[in-house]
């Protein structure tokens, strides 16, 4: 719901933005390779709608709205309660592992020639927010109660666990291949944990770094 | 515009290098939670010299091989009024043992509602003292010192006896209370109280099992010390 309300809005930008400053509009599929924890390189992929829009000669702004999978995390908590009451005994394990992350997001970034407007390379520096973040991966609940009253187990991982939201700032490189076809690169550093803080222990982390490779094609 | 540049180049690559450290594949957390319920004292059984002594103490199975226990509280009306029984109880899968018991009856004359906060804190007030027996404002103490070989319950109480002789005083009182997780907190008062005196002994073949069944072959309770729990109504 979120994600057509701000597609709504990009077109509308658009749209609005044709009768005042040159403007464009497009598409750009992208291969995402996440940094994961200790040094390994993921897959994932993105796909992207941009406006872009020109402020002064050789530069501007540029809006995007996004959704990107990634995966190939490794990264897992497990946590084990128990109480011990006077008329009962509770053992509580949860255990979460991710392994994916799949997000929609929002991009408002600066971009400019590197050396004139001529030039075919061009640079652009962002900023990044992240919303409706879901992982993938095993999630477990398990209570057991002492002496007999019973126990259950539940599947699907937990939204306690998962921060469902991104800030982050994004370097990218271009260079026009094409009139109407850019060759993007990028590199993006989320600022927080996907992980929620856990109130007892310094629990696990995962900062989304990703750089990622793509066409963005204009589609006028 | 160059320096904003090249500060997010620098970001970038110092982002990347903090994502090669090493974290664990998995991060776990362990924790133990155990309300401060406990019952302790020696006793001695007819003819024997020396006293044994007994705990039990919730929660200490998960550090020992001793079984583990549950306490348990609830009230009833009986035929001398109200009363209010707290029991300890050894649990197994398979088996429930009982072994040790008080039961209160809650003096006359008190305005609180029955077993409310109010009721609770004036019944057990620091230094007060209920005498061993049945009735109101007394305490009738249960012990269970052997296994049962075929009766589940096979507890000794002071109320065999002809005449009980012994006493529990109130040390202290706070409040408590405890969240199972996924359900309502309980809240309740935790009561600490220290005990002494002599139960009549459970005989298997003298009919103890029958209401009106008393003896003159007792225990003794010394060195008693206890904190149980008790929900407020």
């Amino acid at each position: 719901m979120k994600a057509s309300s701000l597609f709504i809005l990009l077109v509308f930008l658009t749209t609005v933005g044709l009768f005042s400053q040159p403007l464009s509009f497009g598409l750009a599929p992208r291969l995402v390779a996440p940094i994961t924890t200790d040094a390994q390189v993921g897959q994932g992929w993105g796909l992207e709608a941009w406006s872009k829009l020109e402020i002064g000669p050789g530069n501007g702004v540029k809006f995007k709205l996004g959704y990107q999978q990634i995966g190939d995390y490794n990264s897992a908590v497990e946590t084990k309660h128990t109480y011990v009451f006077p008329d009962r005994t509770i053992i509580q394990t949860e255990f979460a592992r991710i392994k994916g992350l799949e997000t929609w997001y929002m991009d408002l970034s600066f971009w400019q020639f590197t050396w004139d407007i001529k030039s075919p390379w061009s640079f652009e520096l962002g900023a990044r927010y992240s919303f409706s973040t879901q992982a993938r991966g095993r999630y477990e609940l398990r209570q057991s109660l002492s002496f007999g009253s019973g126990r259950f187990s539940s599947g699907g991982f937990a939204e306690e666990m998962l921060r469902t939201q991104d800030f982050g700032l994004h370097l990218s490189g271009a260079f026009e291949l094409f009139d109407g076809c850019l060759l993007e690169a990028q590199a993006y550093q989320g600022l927080l944990n996907q992980w929620k803080d856990f109130e007892d222990f310094e629990g696990p982390t995962l900062y989304v770094t990703t750089l990622s490779i793509g066409l963005a094609f204009r589609l006028f | 515009m160059k320096n904003l540049y090249y500060f997010s180049l620098a970001f970038m690559i110092a982002a990347l290098a903090s994502n090669c450290e090493k974290e664990p594949p998995l991060i776990t957390f362990e924790e133990v939670y155990v309300s401060p319920v406990y019952t302790q004292f020696v006793y001695r059984d007819t003819g024997q010299a020396d006293y044994t002594y007994q705990e039990y103490r919730l929660g200490s199975f998960l550090n020992s091989d001793t079984p583990a226990y549950q306490w348990n509280e609830w009230d009833k009306i009986t035929s001398r009024g109200p009363a209010l029984l707290v029991d300890i109880k050894e649990r197994s899968v398979w088996n429930t043992f009982y072994r040790f018991g008080l039961e209160f009856w809650a003096a006359p004359g008190e305005e609180e509602a029955l077993w409310s906060e109010a009721h609770l804190k004036r019944m057990f007030e620091p230094g007060s003292v209920f005498s061993f027996g049945e009735g109101p404002g007394k305490v009738d103490l249960s012990f269970a010192h052997r296994d049962p070989d075929f009766f589940e319950d096979e507890r000794s109480k002071a109320t065999f006896l002809k005449q009980p002789t012994g006493r529990l005083s109130i040390t202290q009182t706070e409040d408590y209370s405890y969240t199972p997780p996924g359900r309502e907190t309980v809240s309740g008062v935790l009561v600490h109280c220290t005990f002494e005196g002599r139960i009549g002994q459970y005989d298997r073949f003298e009919g103890a099992w029958l209401d009106d069944f008393t003896t003159d072959t007792a225990l003794e309770i010394r060195e008693g010390k206890a904190t149980f729990f008790i929900a407020y109504r």
